[in-house]
């Protein structure tokens, strides 16, 4: 039921007035830049055409095995932009978050802890958050070995809810999908105007990038219902998610800890389940009544920053323009919403070049 | 040598008691010391027999803390509803303080210390979820900002502190709120781990109905009244009174916050096993059977807090009746009668207030029980001794 009907060519007095957008992923990256660019364009253009290509759908993508915290890296890399987006994500998510929708999305509220061993500086992104504050004495009790923290309230946002949640609002659209290997930018060329390339780890397939590399992640799954406070723990010397981490779902608890860059193994691995599960309980002893209900690995789609810009292929029969959207790490959810829109910004210009009485609605 | 209490002046005296007499089983013995021979009753050295009535979270934690802190003592529990049938059954369990202030706030202040202690280390341990204690972090809420903006027991929950404006905005109807880290005790779970504990202290559990005190004498030396709601009839007290409460149990496992609506009207507590949404405040009101159209309150009212309830999926409704006192009444009585007296420590009144207190009321009333028991082994039958 994924596959769908490719447009036949259409007469090049029709291409004047339409676009064909092909988007390569379907994880949260993929699907909500399709969402932002139809929601934007579809009254300006029209038909606004958007097929999304993947090899791999809902629940089978990165996005669907992650946590979904809403929370950037603790310490930032400063990049403007970033912050920007991570930002913007967080207050489009909120309003959302009483909504009738929240539910299906995936999306609520949840408060907890970030501990240290050591004094640093406060991120980024402490104003974007609800009620960001260090932790008290008391508190830091409850950590034995942390010396300081910080507690906030962020947002949950469930990849195995909130993709299928965007696929729908995409059909509604009349977006296709469709199951497929990409195996380059050029077998799209003949049938799509521009192609948006959300491919997240596997963008090397697509074109070679060494700046893009994996860190692999493994978490486990518990049912742990008493567990109500995401709890992570953080060592600068070690880097990011390599300490361990606690953060409960909707259903389920995820206790993590692994953070391997260059590993590209996708099975998971006993030994790094044994790390995750004695970390986990030692932060919160009581998970050692938790029920285990799966492992999960997945390869963070790491990258100095995130790459979103444009790129125009004269090379070949015809013109066709690449929007890259991909590397964005361990923090994808945060920030997807506020690259979505970025991509959308480059679409527009894309617009306005081929037909200046286009104007986008921002 | 062995230090007694004169029971008519209440001066200590260091005695030697007759070695002759020490594998004679009392009711009496004789000792001398310079002052001259005294004769002394002491009971029977057989334990002293505790009755506790009530077997909700203030009748099995009294129970326990006093067979955990008395060896002297052997504790029965007698009661008409043991968990999942008591009123601490139906309650959230929230660890949050809203009492009268005719009770002393000081007093106040320490059974809750106490409790939070107590609970907090079962929180960091790895039976907290057998037993049904976990944290909670929240919100409550106000239409006008307190009286008091801040409350007595703002340093014994975590990190207490007022709300900002953008945590404010989601309650479109709140001008001020308090948040902070508390602990919930869901009793289903609480209550048998109490009983368990009570049966390692050597403590035993009875079902039966008390109508009143002097039904157990003869049987018991000390009577620990912890009856709940049940004490209006059974002491004829007209200051405890019911404030019926409905609740709701509803599956919503991704709520993670409290939210309680300040005058207690409205409130959703997440719990281990579910969440708990509440409530009514009805004085007087004596209806155990749920009440439609409380329950249609309750969900329209906490629907409009948290607007995702409306994908809950509802599991089961309950009422519990608050047995409410101005002062919650935690004292010793001696009861007189048919020639004899009889030990009464009451520890009932708690309101809605029973799990967040009821920890500190219960080392108070076992500490009352030690002092019945240390009156009634020193009591004497003989003449006065000479001094």
């Amino acid at each position: 039921e994924r596959r769908a009907k490719i447009a036949p060519r259409q007469t090049l007095d029709d291409r004047h007035k339409k676009m064909q957008v092909a988007v390569i992923g379907a994880g949260v990256i993929g699907l909500s830049t399709a969402q932002c660019i139809i929601e934007r364009f579809h009254s300006v253009v029209k038909p606004l055409n958007i097929v999304v290509y993947a090899d791999q759908f809902t629940p089978h993508t990165t996005s669907d095995g992650a946590a979904g915290l809403w929370q950037p890296y603790v310490l930032d890399r400063g990049i403007p932009e970033e912050v920007k987006w991570n930002k913007e994500t967080f207050e489009y998510l909120l309003k959302y978050v009483n909504s009738p929708d929240a539910n299906e999305m995936g999306l609520f509220l949840q408060s907890g802890y970030n501990i240290f061993k050591e004094p640093l500086l406060d991120p980024s992104w402490k104003d974007a958050v609800l009620g960001f504050r260090h932790l008290t004495e008391e508190e830091l009790k409850l950590f034995p070995g942390f010396s300081h923290g910080w507690f906030n309230t962020a947002l949950m946002l469930e990849g195995k809810s909130y993709l299928p949640w965007l696929m729908e609002r995409l059909k509604e659209h009349g977006v296709w999908f469709v199951q497929k290997k990409i195996h380059s930018f050029q077998e799209l060329s003949p049938d799509f105007d521009v192609v948006v390339n959300c491919t997240g780890i596997r963008a090397q397939e697509l074109q070679p990038d060494p700046e893009l590399i994996p860190a692999r992640g493994q978490i486990i799954k518990v049912y742990a219902p008493w567990i109500k406070h995401f709890i992570i723990s953080h060592d600068q010397r070690a880097g990011i998610y390599s300490k361990p981490y606690i953060i409960p779902g909707s259903k389920l608890v995820t206790v993590g800890g692994i953070f391997q860059l260059g590993n590209w193994n996708e099975e998971n691995d006993p030994k790094d389940h044994n790390i995750v599960w004695e970390g986990g309980c030692k932060l919160v002893p009581s998970l050692k009544n938790a029920k285990i209900v799966e492992d999960w690995t997945g390869l963070r789609p790491t990258r100095n920053r995130i790459r979103i810009e444009r790129q125009i292929f004269n090379t070949g029969p015809k013109k066709f323009e690449v929007i890259h959207n991909y590397g964005h790490g361990g923090y994808g959810l945060t920030i997807h919403w506020g690259c979505a829109m970025e991509v959308a910004n480059i679409f527009g210009r894309i617009l306005q070049e081929k037909k200046p009485s286009w104007r986008s609605r921002l | 040598m062995k230090h007694v209490k004169h029971v008519q002046t209440g001066a200590s005296h260091a005695l030697e008691l007759d070695p002759a007499l020490s594998n004679i089983s009392l009711p009496d013995a004789v000792g001398r010391n310079e002052r001259g021979i005294f004769h002394l009753v002491l009971c029977t050295m057989d334990k002293m027999r505790v009755a506790v009535i009530g077997a909700g979270v203030v009748g099995l934690s009294t129970a326990v803390c006093i067979a955990e802190s008395i060896p002297d003592c052997s504790v029965t529990v007698i009661a008409e509803k043991f968990s999942p049938y008591t009123t601490s059954d139906v309650a959230a369990g929230i660890l949050s303080p809203h009492f009268s202030r005719e009770t002393p706030i000081e007093r106040q202040k320490r059974w809750f210390d106490d409790t939070f202690a107590h609970i907090f280390s079962i929180a960091q341990s790895e039976e907290a979820s057998e037993i049904g204690v976990q944290f909670l972090s929240g919100w409550e809420i106000f239409k006008e900002a307190p009286i008091e903006p801040i409350p007595y027991w703002s340093d014994s929950v975590l990190a207490f502190r007022m709300m900002n404006n953008s945590e404010l905005k989601r309650f479109p109807q709140a001008t001020f709120g308090w948040t902070y880290t508390t602990l919930l005790c869901e009793c289903t779970s609480y209550l048998p781990w109490l009983e368990k504990r009570l049966k390692n202290a050597g403590g035993q559990l009875q079902t039966g109905k008390i109508t009143g005190f002097w039904e157990l004498h003869g049987k018991y030396e000390i009577i620990v009244n912890c009856s709940g709601i049940g004490a209006r009839a059974l002491t004829g007290d007209m200051n405890v009174y019911p404030v019926r409460g409905q609740i709701h149990k509803v599956h919503a496992p991704w709520l993670k916050h409290f939210v309680r609506v300040g005058d207690g009207t409205s409130y959703i507590y997440p719990g281990i096993s579910s969440v708990t949404l509440g409530g009514t405040r009805q004085k007087d009101d004596w209806r155990m059977s749920v009440d439609p159209s409380d329950s249609e309150a309750i969900f329209k009212a906490c629907c409009a807090l948290e607007p995702s309830l409306q994908r809950a999926r509802k599991l089961f409704e309950g009422v519990g009746l608050r047995p409410v006192r101005a002062v919650l009444r935690l004292e010793k009585e001696k009861l007189e009668g048919e020639g004899s007296h009889m030990y009464l420590v009451h520890n009932y009144g708690h309101g809605g207030t029973g799990v967040t207190f009821h920890w500190g009321t219960a080392k108070e009333a076992a500490q009352l029980v030690q002092e019945c028991v240390t009156e009634i082994r020193c009591r004497p039958v003989r003449p006065k001794p000479k001094l």
